[in-house]
């Protein structure tokens, strides 16, 4: 006779079974029947439709924005098999296996995706397919960001993080709290070295500095260092020296404005630890910043304008809604140690804009810019868009990426394909950082947000993510030794 | 009988105590009123699984979990009374038990002391003792869930450090607690002596991994007796004294709870145990009452609880409720936070001009504009509220955002503060991310929910006309904001929309308080632009005060005072003068004439603005009628 215990575990047992079966069917792969092709367009979120991916991208989960009870996507690859997923929620999560080897049989290829949704009424519409593009060039795998609150006022919850492009993997690299909730900034590396980087940091209690890391190893600097950068060679470091002031304004929608009151460059020996003025650059009673070396290391860019006022204590200071900066350059001998004569690569006269934020490819053919109508601080400007000049025939034109917020914080990698900026298009307060791809001509593909696990991510994640830098790798350094670092007196 | 004569002696202390905190403190002022001082904010509770998986990324964060999710219930006072209703008989219960443990009898009066602490410590309002309550209840659960486990199962080692790895992520440093009972109970038990000590070990061995990958001061400073946060900061300099008793007087009751079941102790006769339950159930309970009753007057922080009070009418939106409470209960003393939302709620009200003067006020009270760093939180939050309110939206956007760029826990009033900012500033997308974020939080997730709604479908919600008056008085002309001056603001403001009702009061009572009569009167002759039939009572003194005081007075300015008013101030002037000529050719008849003539004349001229500009200019803060 069988025991009423054994009938338990059967009965367990035929439940789990038909649940899996369930389960199975419900979820299972194939294209659901009796599709009613429409001519609409679907709409996701983050949008990634007819962009061009990186092939070693994480898999772009997105949102589908129209409603339905139950969701399913087709992507047709032109080699290997088709990707069926179908979910009950709008929310579509890609399997990275399979979207890292349908990326990997699909280098240069085009993926034809199609959505259908199930309506209320039972049947399935299937939207107007689109296409995603695989570019045949990989991308940075990784790249470091700035996390902060929407404004940044008091500095105190700043933070460096750093994402695994070809996961979701996210760590953050540094944060304020480990050394007293200090501001952390400009993170620099040298050409996309994730273990050469200078990092600013601010600090009421152990003072302004910067750390520059060498692999595992960090020095602080006793020297404030804006917007730095490094020069190839890895031997000093660029900055600017300046006074930087903010403002508000009373009714525009961009509150916060923000210029130098006065501003010149300089550089750190980091054999001897000294600080050198540059020569006078562009003569006297002119602002220069933004330092940007070409990639050889024998040109430095720079953007300078004149200075409009006479008093250094108003603030904001006269006419400094009429600060214009223009693209300059001059020439360096790394071996002499010898500078050029400065010379104006693209005038603020010529444009009407002011230039700001110049970053060269690593293969040296192109600038990429910012521009915006005035002001040195292009993230507080809405008109600021990004730009991108050929250095041997000196043509700039506007990129396709742009949108009618402010784009800022580009950077370029290693393969000068790839650029990464900050963007406020999604509602013009929240940063985000947006990729897109550059070809030989320089022109832009239309831009995706970094993929997230949770396709809904961007819709609740009250920080800004700006200045994005590509890195050809994690860094390695703790945060803790950075922090600890940073508080050494 | 004694048991029926205890049972009646414990519901009445316990009712009395339910209703005090229900009806007296008010559980939901200590929930609204976001911060009164100090500048700690309460946490905000959200559904949702990143705050969820939050908790346990620092030891005892699910005692945080806990605390936070139990703070939601103070949004309803019956609610709020009732969970510390429930915390204060459980610690009742275990230090009665604990008592009973040790001695072998009860000893109710010393049993209470937990919950009457407790009751203290929110009398006072204003500092994070609900929370230090909620912290030590936390950990006493988790401890003595993990004790009972403990006695229950003490054969299987894998207890020991399955148990310290939940205590420690449950309540942080209660784990250090827990690996000393451990390590007593392995010396205690000699029959399973080695296991247990091997177990001891072990868990030892994982506190200091546990703590080497932790920030060890943070655990110790802050979660070794609460349980809590570790970035939490809470001491305070000026609360040291209270915070300090609380925390020891709990982590005593909870350790010696632990313990209580490894020491029996047997002392006295029968008959001698059932006397002493008898006695100190009789006497405990009443004595515990009086002696609550007296330490919650003693203790009651009159001040604080009128900060809390209007603070919390203010941001419920019960304007009026503040003007009648004030009124009611005439307070002894008056600090700029509370004249601030009196004042805030007598333009809300339309009743600026008409009273504003009739309250005792300070030089700051309109616009906060140099506190202490002290301070500096309320001060924030409350001059955002008002630029809000006025139509400065960038400038109130400012303010709220240093306040959510601050603070390490993002409060709902200020995510609600941003949204309605971006609502009145027009940008609905910017409006979204904010309200979505409030969606998951317990208490204002309704709200929000009604708000994303009407961005959706365009359904309207409660609050909404009051946000497109803001969006409609809202300043339209760019202008760089350098310096906070009120005057300024309300001049723009003026300029540009005359019929700026709250921007007129704000101006003309920003003059007056500094005694700018000159200023002030040039506004008065627009008061018909603003909607006034009538000059209110404040502002038509002012107005006569001016036209007495220059000769060269414009007659309209005269006739637009009423009739009463230049009766009153040609009365006041002759009962100021019957005053000094009584004080004339004295020896100092100046200094007395300027001492005496205030409470002569408080009486009948108290509330007028003659009073204040003649012997009020300095805002002595105390109530004067």
């Amino acid at each position: 006779m069988v025991s009423l215990k054994k009938v338990f575990i059967y009965c367990i047992v035929a439940t789990c079974l038909v649940i899996a079966v369930l389960v199975v069917t419900d979820y299972n792969t194939s294209q659901p029947h009796d599709c009613h092709p429409t001519s609409d367009t679907i709409t996701i979120d983050p949008d990634y439709r007819e962009t061009t991916l990186p092939p070693n991208l994480a898999p772009p989960n997105f949102t589908i924005a129209q409603e339905g009870k139950r969701f399913a996507v087709n992507i047709r690859p032109p080699h290997g098999p088709e990707l069926h997923l179908r979910s009950r929620s709008p929310d579509i999560i890609i399997p990275c296996s399979a979207w890292r080897k349908m990326l990997g049989m699909n280098r240069g290829e085009s993926l034809a995706v199609t959505i259908s949704i199930k309506q209320a009424t039972g049947g399935w519409n299937s939207y107007r397919p689109f296409s995603i593009y695989v570019a045949a060039e990989p991308i940075d795998p990784w790249c470091a960001f700035r996390v902060i609150k929407p404004i940044y006022v008091r500095g105190e919850d700043m933070g460096i993080w750093q994402r695994d492009l070809e996961s979701y993997r996210t760590l953050e690299m540094v944060h304020g709290r480990t050394f007293g909730y200090g501001c952390v900034n400009c993170h620099t590396f040298l050409n996309q070295n994730p273990n050469r980087m200078i990092l600013s940091t601010r600090s009421r209690k152990y003072n302004n500095a910067a750390l520059v890391t060498d692999q595992d190893n960090a020095i602080k600097l006793g020297v404030k260092f804006g917007y730095p950068v490094w020069h190839p060679g890895g031997k000093f470091i660029t900055y600017v020296d300046f006074d930087v002031f903010e403002f508000l304004h009373s009714a525009r929608n961009e509150y916060l404005d923000v210029f130098d009151m006065r501003s010149c460059l300089a550089h750190y020996d980091l054999s001897t630890g000294t600080v050198n003025k540059m020569p006078d650059l562009m003569g006297p009673r002119v602002l220069e910043t933004y330092p940007a070396w070409s990639p050889d290391g024998k040109m430095l860019y720079f953007c300078s304008a004149p200075m409009l006022w006479d008093s250094l204590n108003a603030i904001p200071p006269e006419n400094y809604n009429k600060v214009r900066y223009s693209l300059c350059s001059i020439a360096y001998d790394p071996v002499r140690k010898t500078w050029g004569t400065a010379d104006t690569v693209l005038s603020a006269q010529k444009t009407g804009m002011s230039i700001l934020q110049p970053r060269v490819s690593p293969d040296g053919r192109f600038i990429l810019f910012c521009m915006c109508d005035y002001s040195v601080f292009p993230t507080y400007q809405k008109s600021s868009d990004l730009y991108i000049i050929d250095l041997s025939t000196k043509i700039y034109k506007s990129l396709a990426c742009n949108s009618n917020e402010a784009e800022s914080w580009h950077s370029w990698s290693s393969n000068s394909h790839w650029i990464t900026f900050s963007s406020k298009r999604d509602n013009g307060e929240f940063t985000r950082t947006y990729i897109s791809y550059i070809d030989s001509q320089g022109n832009a593909r239309k831009p995706f947000l970094i993929p997230q696990k949770n396709p809904a991510f961007y819709t609740t994640f009250l920080r800004v993510m700006n200045v994005p830098e590509f890195i050809t790798g994690p860094v390695r350094i703790s945060k803790r030794k950075l922090g600890a670092t940073a508080m050494l007196h | 009988m004694k048991n029926i004569l205890r049972s009646i002696n414990i519901c009445f202390f316990w009712t009395a105590y339910f209703l005090y905190i229900a009806v007296v403190i008010r559980p939901d002022f200590l929930y609204y009123a976001l911060i009164t001082d100090g500048g700690y904010v309460y946490p905000p509770f959200l559904i949702d699984y990143d705050f969820f998986t939050n908790a346990f990324h620092y030891p005892g964060g699910l005692a945080w979990y806990l605390s936070s999710f139990l703070f939601q219930t103070y949004a309803n006072p019956w609610q709020g009374a009732l969970t510390v209703l429930a915390a204060s008989i459980c610690s009742f219960a275990l230090s009665r038990a604990m008592i009973r443990r040790f001695f072998g009898f009860t000893l109710d009066l010393f049993a209470y002391a937990p919950a009457v602490i407790a009751i203290i410590v929110m009398n006072r309002y204003g500092d994070p003792f609900p929370l230090l309550v909620n912290y030590n209840l936390s950990l006493a659960f988790s401890l003595m869930s993990i004790n009972w486990l403990v006695e229950r199962y003490s054969r299987h080692w894998i207890v020991f450090p399955l148990s310290f790895g939940i205590v420690y992520f449950c309540t942080g440093g209660g784990a250090v607690l827990f690996t000393i009972l451990v390590i007593l109970f392995a010396f205690q038990n000699k029959r399973e002596g080695l296991l247990t000590t091997a177990a001891a070990v072990i868990s030892l061995f994982t506190a200091i991994l546990l703590y080497r990958y932790c920030d060890l001061r943070a655990v110790l400073q802050y979660a070794l007796v609460s349980g809590g946060y570790p970035e939490r900061r809470l001491m305070t300099d000026r609360t040291v004294f209270i915070d300090i008793p609380v925390i020891i007087a709990s982590s005593i009751m909870v350790f010696c709870a632990l313990l209580a079941p490894y020491f029996r102790f047997s002392r006295g006769s029968k008959k001698e145990k059932v006397i002493f339950n008898f006695l100190s159930g009789l006497i405990g309970a009443g004595a515990a009452f009086f002696i609550t009753a007296a330490l919650l007057t003693t203790t009651r922080d009159e001040g604080r609880h009128i900060k809390v009070t209007f603070e919390y009418l203010d941001r419920v939106g019960k304007p009026g409720d503040v003007v009648a409470f004030v009124d009611k209960i005439k307070p002894a003393h008056f600090d700029r936070f509370a004249l601030f939302d009196l004042n805030r709620a007598l333009s809300h009200q339309g009743l600026l001009g008409e009273k504003m003067f009739a309250y005792p006020q300070n030089p700051e009270a309109l616009s906060l504009e140099n506190p202490s760093l002290k301070f500096f939180v309320p001060a924030l939050m409350r001059k955002a509220e008002l630029y809000y309110e006025l139509g400065y939206l960038n400038l109130s956007k400012a303010s709220v955002s240093e306040l959510f760029e601050g603070s390490r826990i993002e409060h709902p009033a200020v995510i609600e503060l941003l949204g309605k900012n971006a609502l009145a500033h027009g940008r609905p997308a910017i409006a979204t991310m904010w309200y979505r974020r409030l969606t998951h939080d317990l208490i204002y997730g309704r709200k929000a929910r009604e708000v994303l709604r009407f961005l959706n479908d365009g359904k309207p919600f409660p609050g909404l006309d009051a946000i497109e008056s803001v969006r409609k008085n809202a300043i339209k002309s760019d202008t760089v904001l350098t310096v906070l001056d009120i005057n300024k603001f309300c001049t723009s403001l003026l300029e540009e929309n005359p019929g700026n009702r709250m921007a007129f009061d704000y101006l003309i009572g920003s003059f007056l308080i500094s005694g700018n009569i000159q200023e002030a009167a040039r506004y008065l002759q627009r008061f018909r632009e603003v909607g006034y039939e009538q000059l209110p009572t404040n502002w038509a003194e002012a107005l006569m005060l001016y036209c007495a005081l220059n000769s060269a007075t414009d007659s309209q300015l005269s006739s637009t005072v009423p009739r009463n008013i230049q009766a009153s101030f040609v009365r006041f002037m002759s009962a100021c003068h019957t005053i000094k000529q009584r004080y004339e050719g004295m020896d100092r008849g100046g200094e007395r004439y300027a001492r005496e003539a205030p409470s002569i004349l408080r009486e009948e001229f108290g509330a007028t603005y003659f009073f204040y500009y003649f012997f009020h200019m300095s805002g002595a803060s105390r109530w004067y009628r």
